[in-house]
């Protein structure tokens, strides 16, 4: 058989084939996913024991508004800390931690109404090599992004490993994120709910730091107004917070704290209107009107009386 | 209808109901195949009856070159008891009493376009059976199309243009536009409308104004404004708006030197500008909490701003409240803010709202859907059923729309059904779905009643208290009450579904 015959009869359909299998092979695996994972290093080669920075961000076609990200580090790996203040994330479920026994660091939050485009910022990891070699950074299979849409889908999404190097006696960039703002100025609500805390008032707060993030919240209630914030005996507090004065008569302070140690403080005064859940409203009005009522009945037998 | 096709009806109908009936069992499935034919091929007399005329024929305009037509189903008494609809194939539309119709339609809605500004135009409407018996046309309607903006705006009544006095560190920049305009600013001349750095706070109507901070003493000020009408034409030279402040009187010391640029500190601010629905409540949440809202326009349009900010990514939403209470779906942006600089972000096209009329419909019976869009717009209503539904329907001038689905085309079970809106050049994205069952009974919507999904604590909003009590049930064993409450998806646990529900139906 001459070539230009077996290529005719062999060759060609057996590219044909080929290629019809990788586009069925490939294709799929590029085409179904909505969103991309991948990490950005300030550098591919690190020096030992010093701390470097990778952000971990996201390029996403459709709007996604539920996180569940769980990283897996390398054992010669150490978290330094994490910094979430520019992350698209609003609403933390869980702030990033680092879990030592399974080398895992995660978090998860929600964007109220999703979020869709480029390279958009998910967290910063400053992380510290212990000793030199290859650096592998990977996802847990549980990491879950969910879709803005009413089945609240889970998307399939392409996650991007990283591998880095880590060498003996290099200097590594610069660390520090620069911050010297405060946490934005946020707005404590005052709130019943029969859910949680036996239906009793607690606030719920939740600030918001473009720099490094905000590392805490505390809490004061006190008779009277504060004259110095800075002395007061603030004790760490998460939201919701339950209200040791339910009467509502004390001044109540919020201190958010970012990861620079800016802080932000927020007051609530005595008599604040609280945001009463829609039963709790209308059991207040009826008995407001069954008491004047009774109160009214009275008068009136006593004046019929004299 | 005449005795001998009663005669028939009810003997076919006795034989269905006595032969066929009892042979079935419960629980098959059973295809009934109604045949509708004329009279020639049923071996009946023809249908001469012409169907009614279509009533309440309603003329809008929506546009400079779009008006839309609306009326109520015609009937036709031939095969039926002249409630049904079913008899009537289409309807022939006339234009300024032309005896040729400008289209034949099969709905009882139409946009007529590619019409003149400022014009006024007439319509009658005539419905045509099956058999192609025509009615008598409508009454006639008439209406005007919008008049074009077709120049420039024209400023006037600038200010300041004086010197101000001396500690003068901020002024009210303000200007008048002969017609409704957006006007925007910069410190150098012949820039272009939309390469303009700055847009005025106040804006969109005839006029304008601003706030200049960081002003300093001893500096002339000039700036270039241009505004553009609402038909999107922009001045193409610049209106000048130029002010000194004085230098501080006595006080001798020294110099202060030279000063350069003077350029006032503009602030930060992101604007938000597009369409929702006419005299819509608009409300900005920065980072999922709200900063403020304001109304929209009798023309739907928006334009909403976000002052005091700092450099850093934030996530915007913007979500419209419609005339009737409705509101859309939240619509996010992520922005990473500059210092100092004022972003704008437009061509917004908010989804329409969407309501039913009840939660269970009976197989048979109408269900009403309705929302709120632009009014130039077209709206489609998609119904999720095995196999999809999309329907098309019009908004009134108001932008106010309704579709009645007859509840025989889908099967029974759960449905969702959606909307979104498309213009001439651009397509909104979907509504919020809502779900509804067709089945063996009517369950009216309870408005009172009506909670909204992920609203936990039943005050009306889905919020950061919302957001709280979830986390608080996160991994968690639930309790019966928090079971039957937070547990959104009804999965026996608080997970990352139940974080997306709430974060999908975020209202701030």
């Amino acid at each position: 058989m001459r070539y230009s015959e077996a290529k005719t009869r062999f060759i060609y359909p057996a590219s044909a084939l080929a290629l019809m299998f990788c586009l069925a092979v490939l294709l799929p695996a590029h085409t179904a996913h909505a969103a991309r994972l991948y990490f950005d290093p300030e550098e591919k080669t690190v020096g030992v024991d010093q701390a470097f920075r990778v952000g971990l961000l996201i390029d996403s076609l459709v709007s996604e508004n539920a996180f569940d990200i769980k990283i897996r580090l390398p054992d010669n790996l150490e978290v330094v800390d994490t910094y979430d203040g520019n992350s698209i994330i609003n609403y933390w479920i869980t702030r990033p931690t680092f879990d030592k026994t399974t080398s895992l660091l995660s978090f998860s939050g929600i964007v109220p109404g999703g979020y869709s485009g480029n390279a958009g910022q998910l967290l910063v990891m400053s992380l510290k090599a212990t000793r030199p070699g290859d650096l592998y950074l990977d996802y847990d299979p549980t990491t879950t992004i969910l879709m803005n849409d009413a089945l609240h889908s889970n998307d399939l999404i392409r996650t991007v490993p990283l591998s880095l190097t880590a060498v003996a006696g290099k200097d590594n960039i610069e660390n520090a994120i620069p911050d010297n703002d405060s946490p934005e100025s946020f707005v404590p609500y005052i709130a019943t709910s029969s859910l949680i805390f036996s239906g009793r008032l607690a606030i719920y707060f939740e600030a918001q730091d473009k720099g490094t993030g905000i590392y805490g919240y505390e809490v004061v209630e006190r008779s009277s107004p504060a004259k110095d914030l800075g002395s007061l005996p603030w004790g760490r507090a998460e939201s919701p917070y339950l209200l040791r004065d339910q009467s509502l008569s004390s001044y109540i302070y919020i201190r958010a704290t970012d990861k620079s140690g800016n802080v932000r403080v927020e007051l609530i005064k005595p008599g604040h209107t609280r945001s009463w859940s829609t039963p709790a409203r209308w059991s207040i009005i009826v008995l407001s009107i069954l008491l004047l009522s009774l109160w009214l009945n009275r008068s009136t037998k006593r004046h019929t009386r004299s | 209808m005449n005795s001998r096709r009663l005669f028939l009806l009810a003997l076919y109908s006795t034989l269905f109901f006595v032969v066929c009936l009892p042979a079935i069992s419960y629980g098959e499935n059973v295809i009934l195949t109604i045949t509708v034919c004329d009279g020639a091929d049923c071996g009946l007399d023809p249908d001469i009856t012409a169907p009614s005329v279509p009533t309440n024929l309603a003329a809008a305009s929506a546009s400079v070159t779009q008006i839309n037509l609306t009326w109520d189903a015609s009937t036709d008494p031939w095969l039926h008891d002249g409630s049904s609809t079913s008899g009537v194939a289409v309807y022939k539309i006339y234009r300024d009493a032309n005896p040729t119709p400008i289209v034949t339609v099969g709905g009882t809605s139409y946009s007529d376009t590619g019409l003149t500004a400022n014009t006024t135009y007439s319509y009658t409407i005539a419905a045509i059976d099956n058999a192609g018996n025509p009615s008598s046309q409508s009454g006639s309607v008439s209406t005007t199309t919008f008049t074009s903006a077709s120049s420039a705006p024209v400023p006037s009544s600038g200010s300041p243009s004086s010197i101000l006095s001396a500690g003068t560190t901020q002024t009210n920049m303000s200007l008048d536009t002969d017609i409704a305009a957006t006007c925007r600013y910069g410190m150098i001349a012949n820039t272009p409308y939309v390469s303009l750095p700055s847009v005025f706070s106040t804006t969109g109507g005839t006029s304008h104004a601003t706030v200049l901070s960081g002003l300093i003493n001893g500096t002339t000020y000039t700036l270039y404004i241009r505004c553009q009408s609402t038909a999107n034409i922009p001045m193409t030279s610049d209106y000048i708006i130029s002010f000194s402040i004085a230098s501080p009187s006595g006080g001798g010391g020294g110099g202060g030197g030279g000063g350069g640029g003077g350029n006032p500190s503009i602030p930060t601010t992101v604007s938000f500008e597009g369409l929702a629905y006419p005299n819509a409540t608009i409300s900005l949440l920065k980072d999922g909490q709200q900063v403020t809202s304001q109304p929209a326009g009798a023309d739907a349009r928006f334009k909403i701003t976000a002052y005091g900010l700092s450099a850093g990514t934030y996530t915007f939403s913007v979500v419209a409240t419609d005339t009737e209470g409705r509101r859309s779906l939240i619509h996010s942006f992520t922005v990473a803010i500059t210092a100092d600089v004022g972003t704008t972000i437009s061509g917004i096209f908010i989804p329409p709202t969407i309501g039913i009329d009840k939660v269970e419909v009976k197989r048979g019976e109408p269900l009403v859907i309705v929302g709120q869009s632009i009014p130039s717009s077209t709206v489609t209503v998609s119904i999720h059923s095995d196999t999809e539904l999309n329907k098309k329907v019009v908004p009134d001038r108001y932008g106010l729309w309704k579709y009645i689905l007859n509840t025989f085309e889908v099967e029974n079970g759960d449905h969702l059904t959606k909307a979104n809106a498309e213009t001439d050049t651009d397509v909104s994205t979907f509504s919020s779905a809502i779900r509804f069952v067709v089945g063996d009974r009517t369950v009216l919507v309870a408005k009172a009643a009506a909670r909204l999904v992920g609203d936990l604590n039943g005050d009306g909003r889905v919020n950061i208290i919302d957001f709280s009590i979830l986390s608080y049930w996160y991994k968690r064993t639930l309790s019966v009450a928090a079971k039957a409450t937070v547990d959104l998806n009804h999965d026996g646990k608080v997970d990352l579904i139940d974080f997306s529900i709430i974060a999908y139906h975020w209202t701030g």
